[in-house]
């Protein structure tokens, strides 16, 4: 009896313990519940906030994309091709300008006058490396090195031009590479080329004065001041032309029938900025256009009569007097090394057209 | 005195416990079932198409870097203008699209407004990533730029109006196609569609109208998106964790309510004593075969005691299971095989001390193991003063041991009154009882899987080999019991307890 009561005690004691606690634990269990509920209600319920636009920060890249570019120049060959084809210069403007323009205008002019495609400058229509530069404003450039000719000539090298962003990317020039000549080294087209300034001072010189004196150099030869600047005049094939080219025409004046004068001016073109950019190695490889003026007189009576086939069909069948001038338009593409080189600047390319012929 | 606190107990536990059982479960269910559906019908739609409405004055539809693939990484983009007119699409880098579109007045998607809208804003033309591209040569252009160096301030009002007059009636909408920049392009009349793949770098989309009188196009941009379900798998996970915790909870509950009615139901512990008693005569677990990893129904919730008592060895399990805590599970498991435990314990089994043992209770949260430990080991007990036939033994505890339930269906009316007790408890509680009672009558089907089978033969000194031949009443097989473990009548106490051999009796 005594046990069993006291058992009853401890069973109701514990019974209210045990109650007490496990309405807590109701308690608690019941909150943690609602607040499960609560939290997969709204998972569920709430609609997925919009995204936000993300893009990288901007960041120095090739203005174009090899797509793009190729595209562009596929244009540009394209155009250079239905342009000689109907020998109608008309054709080019929409994908050339500068003195790119104006070589090909005359050299259509000259063949329809000729009647003859011969003396039109070939240029490949493929393509064996591309230098995109990573202009974010306009003008901008992109440069292309094709394959050599059909006939084994060698590349040449083109650069295009963007003057505005609604323009398109124009054939602004080209040179017809040096035989075997060594490249500098470019970045990849898909990382992209600095532009480099006519007048940028990271160079040895800057290319406009690189240019200038080149130009010097084709007038005076080696009595230039800036010949130790420029690789010697034999390793240069367009100096060494044009050493030959004048002398051949100073001894056709000197026949005591003739008594003739010639003069030369070479002249960066007006109004036209030297294009560049920059190289692997630091230095730049630049484009420009020389106007180059040829005078020749000889005494009264005396005839000059032109010797190029293009000089002959740009005189649109003049007589000849004793009076003879000429205008070319040429481009060169130099490389200027460093600021801290030493090296001599060198030719990479040239062409040298004449546009112009006069009798007055 | 405890038959009041009875229904009591249950009225305060039982029904918290089947609340929270039920509350768990259906939350669980519910868990699953959003799951499901987050899965299914809930899932987003896997296309996303918005629309920008061109604002203020121009012809054209620029969108900012990041735009074209917010969503996903291809984008279907289609443009609109009214009639035949022409509409060009076009993407390129952000910097050229600027640069081209210049001091031209345009709309700026700058991105989502809602899931089916872009956001727009006039664009401005001192717009900061080609501020280069075309100097403002006109002074309309120049005051607006100042203002709007931050471009997302300060959207300019101002600079529509100005830009309108400067504009002329018949302006001319300028064409994109063809320039040299552009990564893709397409022009037509009426409307235009194109894709576009994510590539790397900052695109923008600049949509124009073409031409005289041209208006800017309705620009619209549908994504493919691959939707996935995140909530689906710990949804589940979540909703059946709940459902199962609900059901432990009821069993663990239920099974707490079998504990506490099985404290006042002496008479079942006398019938289960009983029942063992009879069951001393059959074969042991070994002669049975019965291996001891035989799962024991009822006794699962036990931890170690319930595992260890099939073994041969009951002693080490019998203080194993006294050292093991226990609750009210354990408890519970603990009544069901008192009744037969009793049979194979120790002769000092006449001692309450080893009966309660087992189930010693920790100090809170184990409610009725005292009760029912002692009610067991009395039922087991005073089976042989019940038996013996003394009538006023018997007719005594009688009275209280049928007390509880003739009591409390006496008592239905006031009770009725009565804020603790309900008509349903007490309708639960009868049929708790019925249920109870049936259960003890059938336990003894139990008496395979339990293991709980006495081994007659490991008692040392009775007379086991008089047993089978004795014939089989009541009384003398409880006698017969009690002789086995050694019990006599007079170490009984013969409290108010012995009303079980009511009990024993209905058997």
């Amino acid at each position: 009896m005594r046990v069993s009561t006291q058992n009853a005690h401890a069973a109701l004691r514990s019974e209210h313990r045990s109650a007490h606690s496990s309405r807590r634990f109701t308690t608690r269990v019941a909150a943690s519940i609602v607040v499960a509920g609560i939290t997969l209600g709204l998972a569920a319920g709430c609609a997925t906030p919009v995204p936000t636009p993300s893009a990288p920060a901007a960041e120095t890249a090739p203005a174009l994309s090899p797509d793009t570019n190729a595209t562009l120049l596929a244009d540009v060959t394209d155009a250079l091709a239905a342009a000689t084809k109907d020998r109608d210069a008309d054709k080019l403007k929409g994908r050339l300008e500068g003195p790119a323009l104006a070589v090909r205008t005359s050299q259509i002019e000259v063949a329809a006058v000729r009647d003859n495609d011969d003396l039109i400058t070939d240029i490949p229509t493929t393509f064996q490396q591309v230098i995109i530069n990573t202009d974010e404003t306009w003008p901008r450039n992109s440069w292309a090195i094709t394959d050599a000719g059909d006939d084994l000539t060698p590349p040449r090298l083109l650069v295009m031009q963007q003057n505005s962003a609604r323009a398109h990317y124009k054939m602004w020039g080209w040179v017809q590479l040096r035989p075997g000549v060594e490249m500098p080294a470019f970045t990849e087209p898909t990382i992209g080329s600095e532009s480099v300034a006519q007048d940028d001072t990271s160079l040895r010189f800057t290319p406009a004065d690189a240019v200038a004196q080149y130009a010097d150099l084709l007038v005076k030869g080696n009595q230039s001041d800036y010949v130790d600047n420029f690789e010697p005049v034999a390793d240069d094939p367009f100096r060494s032309f044009m050493e030959t080219w004048k002398s051949a025409q100073h001894d056709a004046l000197q026949g005591d029938r003739v008594q003739g004068t010639y003069k030369i001016t070479v002249d960066p073109m007006k109004d036209t900025p030297v294009l560049g950019v920059r190289t692997f190695q630091g230095g730049a490889m630049i484009m420009a256009a020389l106007t180059t003026h040829e005078q020749m007189e000889a005494m009264q009576g005396a005839t000059l009569s032109p010797q190029t086939k293009t000089a002959q069909a740009l005189l649109h069948g003049k007589n000849p007097t004793n009076k003879l001038s000429a205008t070319y338009i040429d481009m060169i593409s130099l490389y200027i090394p460093p600021a801290d080189s030493s090296d001599p600047i060198t030719l990479l390319g040239y062409s040298h057209v004449q546009t112009a012929a006069s009798v007055d | 005195m405890s038959e009041f606190s009875y229904p009591e107990q249950v009225t305060r536990k039982f029904p918290a416990h089947r609340i929270v059982a039920i509350a768990m479960i259906v939350l669980g269910l519910a868990a699953v079932g959003a799951a499901i559906a987050s899965a299914t019908v809930w899932r987003e739609s896997p296309t996303v198409t918005a629309t920008a409405t061109p604002q203020g004055d121009g012809t054209m539809v620029v969108t900012d870097p990041g735009v074209l693939t917010m969503v996903s990484d291809s984008v279907d983009i289609s443009a609109s203008v009214p009639g035949d007119e022409t509409v060009t699409l076009v993407i390129g880098r952000d910097i050229d699209v600027n640069g081209w579109v210049g001091e031209d007045p345009y709309t700026r998607v700058t991105g989502f407004k809602d899931w089916t809208t872009l956001a727009t804003e006039p664009g401005t033309t001192a717009d900061a990533t080609a501020p280069d591209a075309s100097p403002a040569p006109d002074a309309t252009a120049s005051p607006d730029a100042s203002p709007d160096t931050s471009p997302d301030a300060s959207p300019s009002p101002d600079a529509t109006p100005a830009d309108d007059a400067a504009a002329p009636a018949d302006y001319k909408g300028p064409d994109p196609k063809n320039n040299d920049m552009w990564a893709e392009q397409a022009s037509d009349t009426g409307k235009v569609q194109m894709t576009w793949k994510a590539q790397d770098g900052r695109w923008s989309l600049l949509a124009a109208g073409v031409g005289e009188g041209a208006t800017a196009p309705t620009l619209t941009l549908t994504w493919e998106r691959a939707t996935t379900a995140p909530l689906l798998i710990p949804g589940l996970i979540a909703g059946g964790a709940l459902i199962l915790a609900g059901l432990a909870i009821a069993i663990a509950g239920a099974r707490g309510a079998f504990t506490r009615l099985a404290e006042s139901e002496e008479r079942r512990k006398e019938a289960l004593a009983a029942k063992a008693a009879r069951l001393n005569e059959g074969p042991s677990d070994e002669d049975k075969g019965i291996p001891w990893w035989m799962p024991i129904p009822m006794a699962w919730p036990r931890k170690s005691g319930a595992s260890a008592r099939g073994g041969s060895a009951r002693a080490d399990a019998a203080s194993a299971a006294s050292a093991s805590s226990t609750s009210d599970d354990d408890a519970a498991a603990a009544v069901e095989a008192v009744g037969i435990d009793a049979t194979e314990e120790d002769p000092d089994a006449n001692d309450p001390t080893p009966w309660a043992s087992p189930f010693t209770p920790r100090e809170d949260g184990v409610a009725g193991t005292d009760a029912a430990a002692p009610a067991a080991s009395a039922a087991a007990d005073t089976a042989s003063p019940a038996t013996a036939g003394t009538p006023a033994t018997s007719a005594t505890p009688a009275a209280t041991a049928t007390g509880p339930i003739p009591d409390l269906s006496g008592d239905v009316p006031l009770t009725a009154a009565t804020p603790g007790v309900t008509r349903k408890m007490l309708r639960e509680f009868e049929a708790k009882r019925a249920a109870e009672e049936k259960a003890a009558t059938n336990s003894g089907r139990f008496k395979a899987l339990t293991n709980a089978i006495p081994i007659l033969r490991k008692q040392p000194k009775d007379q086991p080999a008089a047993e089978p031949s004795t014939p089989d009443p009541k009384n003398e097989s409880a006698e017969a019991w009690r002789n086995s473990w050694g019990i006599s009548g007079e170490g009984i106490n013969g409290g108010d307890t012995p009303a079980t051999s009511t009990e024993g009796e209905e058997q």
